[in-house]
This record gives C-alpha cells, sequence and structure tokens, in this order.
C-alpha cells in the first residue's frame, strides 16, 4: 500500500468508525465486542481492495451486512450467541411511554436471529427498499419480504407489550411504511 | 399496535440504539494495515512450504495426517508502557475511556494516561495507616465521576467505609455515602441506569444514589436473606439466599424498577443460592454441592440459570460448580492455579482444560500455599482468555478450544512470594493493562 493509499484509508477509518460502528451494533444485537470485531473484518477486507473501491463505506457496510449472517451460519448448534444485551442509550424504564417503548423493542430485537436482526436494521435503519435489501444480502425480493413479516411477528411474540396486529384488515396486511420496493 | 405504529416504534429505537465510543481506537487504521501485511507476509511463506511439501511428499509417502495442525503460539506483542505506582500496594483498578483508575492503600484513586502510562492524577488516602479495608474492585468510572472508596473513620480502629464519588475534571469529591459494610467488593457499589446501587444503610437493604448529587432516589430493605446486588442492562437486580436454616430455603431473583426501586420477583428456586455470573441476560446461580454444606464442597452440585427477561429457570447437575469469568456462553476459570478449565454456561458442561505454563511460586513458609494468576480478561473479538502470573509472564488460550494462542513477558520486580494475592488483568481496546503489587503495565498483545 503506497503512502497515499494509506493516508486515505486513515482518514477513511477515523471519519467513518462511529457510523460503522454503531451499525455494527445494531447487527450484533448490541454486543460491543462482537461489533468491533465486525467492522474490523470488514476495514480488513477493504484494504485488500482498496485501489479498486469506489465506494468505500458502500463497500464496508455491504461486507458488513453479509458476513454478520454468514459467520452465524458456521457457529456451531450448541453455541448460541449471546445477545440479549439491552442497549444503555435507550433510557431507563421510567414510566415514559417512549422510553419504554424503545426498552421493550430494543429487548426483543437483541433476541432475533442474526438473519431477521439484519433484515429489520438494513429496511428501518439503512432505509434500503427491499430490492435492495436483496442486493446486499444475496437473496431474493421475495426471501427478504416473508424475512421481514415472520421478524415482525417474531417481535410480538418476544414482546407480548407491543399487542397482537391491528383487526382492521386494511391495516393487518403487512405494507411496510415507505417501502420502495 | 398496527404494523405502521410497530414499523416507527422500531425506527425509533434502531435510532437511538448508539455505540458509546464515537472515535475509533488510537491507530486503529495503522494496526490493520500492519495485521494486513503479516497476513500477506504469511500466506507467501505458507505457499512456500506448500510448494516444499508437494515436491517432498512426492519422493515420500510420510502417512499420518490424522491429527489437526498445532495452531502457532505467537509471541508478538508491544508493550506500550510500564509504570510503577507510588504507594507500594494496590487493590484493584477499572479501565476508563483514556486512563486507567487504581486504588489503594495509601491512594483512595489514582489515574494513569491509557497512552503514556504517566499518573495523571492521584487522591491520597487521609490516613494510610488506619484500620482499612483493602478493596476487591473499583465500582467504576461514568460521566466523568470515579466511584471509590474510603475510609469513613480514617485513623480510627474501625475505619469503616464510604463510598466517594470524585469529579475527574476538577478533582473534588461531589459527595459520600456510609455504606453498611467493609467488604469493598463486586456487589458494595454498583452502577445502574439512573444511579448507583450502594449496600447501605443496613446489611439488609440497597440504597439506589443519584452519580452526581449523591441524593438518595430510593431505598429498598428485606429480611430473612443475603443479597447480591448486580445491574444486567442497566437495570437493578437482587439475589437473595437465605441466611439462617430458619429462613424459607429459597433464593429469589428480584428486579428493582430502577426509577422506584419498586421490587418484582423473577424467580424463585430452592435452596440456598450463590451469584456465579451473568450471561447475557441470564443470570447463573450456584447451589450447595448434595453432599456438603457449603458452596466450595466436593461433589455433584446444581448450576441453575435464570432468564431475567421471561423468569425461565432451568437446573443443571454438574460436576463442579464453574466458578469464573463469564464470558459469551462459557465459564472461564483458573482456580486450580496453573490450570484453566472452560465450562459451558449452558449446562455446566467441561469443555477443555489447559495448562497455563505460568510461574507460581509456593509459599516457603507454608508449602500448601502458592501464587495464583489472575483471573481470565477475555477479548471476545478475537476469542482469545488472557492470564498473568505475578512474575509478568502472560498467556493467551483460544477462548473455544484452549489452545495457546500467544504468550508474552512484562519484566517485573520480583517481590517475596504473596499467596493467594491475584495480579489483575483488564482487556479494552485490543490492549491488556496488568497490575502486579504496585507495577501497572499496557502492553498490546498479538495473538496467533
Amino acid at each position: 500500500m503506497d503512502p497515499q493509499d494509506h493516508e486515505r484509508f486513515r482518514e477513511f477509518v477515523d471519519a467513518r468508525w462511529s457510523a460503522l460502528l454503531r451499525l455494527a451494533n445494531l447487527l450484533t444485537g448490541g454486543d460491543r465486542h462482537e461489533a468491533e470485531d465486525l467492522v474490523q473484518t470488514a476495514l480488513m477486507k477493504a484494504l485488500g481492495r482498496w485501489r479498486h473501491v469506489d465506494d468505500p463505506e458502500g463497500y464496508v457496510r455491504k461486507v458488513m451486512y453479509r458476513h454478520q449472517i454468514s459467520r452465524w451460519r458456521l457457529l456451531r448448534p450448541h453455541r448460541e450467541p449471546t445477545f440479549a444485551v439491552p442497549p444503555e442509550h435507550l433510557g431507563v424504564a421510567d414510566g415514559t411511554a417512549g422510553a419504554d417503548l424503545r426498552i421493550t423493542v430494543g429487548r426483543a430485537l437483541a433476541r432475533l436471529t442474526p438473519r431477521q436482526r439484519a433484515v429489520l436494521v438494513l429496511r428501518y435503519f439503512e432505509d434500503l427498499s427491499e430490492t435492495e435489501v436483496a442486493s446486499a444480502l444475496g437473496c431474493s425480493v421475495g426471501t427478504v419480504r416473508s424475512t421481514t413479516y415472520r421478524s415482525l411477528a417474531r417481535l410480538r411474540t418476544l414482546a407480548p407489550e407491543l399487542g397482537p396486529p391491528s383487526r382492521n384488515p386494511a391495516q393487518d396486511t403487512y405494507s411496510p411504511k415507505g417501502a420502495r420496493a | 399496535m398496527n404494523t405502521d405504529r410497530l414499523e416507527d416504534a422500531l425506527r425509533d429505537t434502531l435510532h437511538a440504539w448508539t455505540p458509546g465510543t464515537p472515535a475509533a481506537p488510537a491507530g486503529l487504521a495503522d494496526r490493520l494495515v500492519r495485521r494486513r501485511r503479516r497476513r500477506n507476509l504469511g500466506r507467501t511463506a505458507g505457499a512456500a512450504l506448500a510448494l516444499t511439501g508437494i515436491a517432498v511428499g512426492s519422493i515420500l509417502t510420510t502417512g499420518g495426517g490424522d491429527e489437526p495442525p498445532a495452531t502457532p503460539v505467537s509471541t508478538q506483542s508491544t508493550l506500550l508502557w510500564r509504570t510503577s505506582l507510588p504507594g507500594g500496594h494496590w487493590d484493584a483498578c477499572t479501565t476508563a475511556p483514556g486512563a486507567v483508575y487504581c486504588r489503594g492503600a495509601a491512594y483512595d484513586g489514582i489515574g494513569v494516561d491509557e497512552r503514556t502510562g504517566k499518573v495523571v492524577w492521584q487522591r491520597k488516602a487521609v490516613s494510610p495507616d488506619g484500620g482499612s479495608s483493602p478493596s476487591g474492585s473499583l465500582p467504576g468510572v461514568r460521566d466523568g465521576v470515579l466511584y471509590t472508596y474510603a475510609d469513613h473513620a480514617p485513623g480510627t480502629s474501625y475505619a469503616g467505609t464510604d463510598l466517594l464519588a470524585v469529579d475527574l475534571d476538577s478533582r473534588k469529591v461531589l459527595w459520600k455515602h456510609k455504606l453498611a459494610d467493609d467488604s469493598r467488593g463486586t456487589d458494595s457499589a454498583v452502577l445502574f441506569d439512573g444511579g448507583i446501587l450502594a449496600g447501605a444503610p443496613t446489611y439488609k437493604s440497597v440504597t439506589a444514589l443519584d452519580g452526581t448529587t449523591g441524593a438518595t432516589l430510593w431505598t429498598y430493605d428485606w429480611t430473612q436473606a443475603d443479597c447480591s446486588r448486580i445491574a444486567a442492562g442497566g437495570v437493578p437486580y437482587l439475589l437473595c439466599s437465605p441466611d439462617s436454616a430458619k429462613a424459607p430455603q429459597v433464593s429469589r431473583v428480584i428486579r428493582l424498577n430502577p426509577a422506584t426501586g419498586e421490587p418484582r420477583t423473577v424467580a424463585t428456586v430452592n435452596g440456598p443460592t450463590l451469584y456465579l455470573g451473568t450471561d447475557g441476560d441470564t443470570v447463573l446461580l450456584g447451589g450447595i454441592p448434595e453432599k456438603g454444606e457449603t458452596f466450595d464442597a466436593p461433589g455433584p452440585a446444581v448450576m441453575t440459570r435464570v432468564e431475567l427477561g421471561s423468569g425461565e429457570v432451568s437446573r443443571h447437575t454438574v460436576d463442579t460448580i464453574p466458578w469464573g469469568v463469564v464470558a459469551d456462553g462459557l465459564v472461564v476459570t483458573a482456580s486450580k492455579g496453573d490450570t484453566a478449565i472452560a465450562y459451558s454456561a449452558a449446562d455446566g458442561e467441561r469443555l477443555w482444560s489447559r495448562d497455563l505454563g505460568l510461574v507460581l511460586r509456593k509459599d516457603p513458609d507454608d508449602p500448601t500455599m502458592r501464587e495464583v494468576p489472575s483471573a481470565a480478561a477475555v477479548d471476545l473479538g478475537l476469542r482469545v482468555a488472557y492470564f498473568l502470573d505475578p512474575a509478568g509472564n502472560l498467556v493467551g488460550l483460544d477462548l473455544d478450544t484452549g489452545e495457546p494462542r500467544w504468550r508474552g513477558h512484562v519484566r517485573l520486580p520480583r517481590g517475596p512470594v504473596e499467596s493467594g494475592v491475584a495480579p489483575e488483568l483488564m482487556f479494552s481496546g485490543g490492549e491488556l493493562t496488568g497490575l502486579v503489587g504496585g507495577e501497572l503495565f499496557r502492553i498490546r498483545p498479538e495473538p496467533a
């Protein structure tokens, strides 16, 4: 790596670390060590193709999405990852509706499978369309749609406080707000 | 809640979920470049060796090959600094962004720059020769405030203990609060979201204090039990075990509302229990072995897991109670001195054991006593458990297999044997901070 590339890489890491770590935190369900590991792994991969990458941030993010899903596939069955670290930044259960709801949703999110969580993070944090999520994860749009539906249902199961879907058939149909499929 | 509202709640939650460290660790980009360079060199060397192997293999039929290749043990590391702390003997340290804080007999607190090892702040104890108790741990640092312990009545025969809050910028004591006992252990004062939980004003109560002002937020009392205090996910919990044979023989896990102290029993478990650790959102409790009267009696015992969210309880018969550091589904211990053992936190099954290869001297006056290694300091990123001996030898074992992946050494002055006094080792930001007596050091390991 020549000094110019080295400097460019250093500037990229310094400037984007926080945003990348934030995404990694979400993808790993709040496991700080896993999150740092995930960002570093993605940065290492980006480093190998540094000269050929036009959009480093896009490349690193895509590596993170896929790596997070694929590495859990490789885990031995008896080694359940420890998520369920309710994020500290969501507030204290102080009786106010907003903070309580964030805590409830955050805890449920932390207990989803990595794939379910990744799809929700891409849809509702990265704000990607179903087509873009499918492209990022290397799966079909149908898979993204069904995974999103099941993930939301699973959230309700894990957090009964969220209540069942509305009985109004028009609202009950899965129709993501702001979908750009 | 309809789907639209659930989606809004999801967006709100995801956007509120932020990491604690806004800046990249110092020198991270350079470290990654060096790592990649080493990896490339390794591949080049590996390719050359592989070609040699093919050539030799075509001439000689070597056979074998069933044994898995041994993991190479790296000895690569960078010693960042080593500092002799003033005051001789130190009890406990804690790491915080940019600094390491310790407490000792002569100092209520001392701050050491994480990058240089320079002492940047110190607060001497009023009477270092009083009857104060050593600290098993430091409560920690949060929002620029160090929480430490100090003698309540310095210089007297029974000094007592104050929980002390020190502003790290102004170096002023913000407040102090007398604790019920002198144990100064991991649960004497526990930080939770919204305050700090202190063992006060009696042995059978807790007080939640405002971290900045020290004002009492709420208190909670109980009877007929001894309760350990923990915080899981920012929420305070009590783990209560009967305090005598006359008390009801059940243990309870109680959640305390962080805002009000309102208790809610999460789960009830038969018999006395002892807190072992927290695995994600699950608390691990150990029971007294069947044929013993104390928790450390030999023989089969019961390990109980309590899910804090659902209250679900599962019991597992184990050969021995797994005491140690709980990390990512494992309990790693070095309680047998020169051997590390990993147990599954899911069922207590013994997964691996490994000789640490550390130097632990026997006490010349009592050969049954010897030095002990530190507790494990775990790097979940690279999945390595590190240990330190009083001579400055370090070893890093693979968390999943127990295979040694790194060995290191820091030159430390050798003092007399202090049997039973463990060095302290902490992992943060890819680096290890070690404390042996009054010697503090920071080293960056590079495990294989």
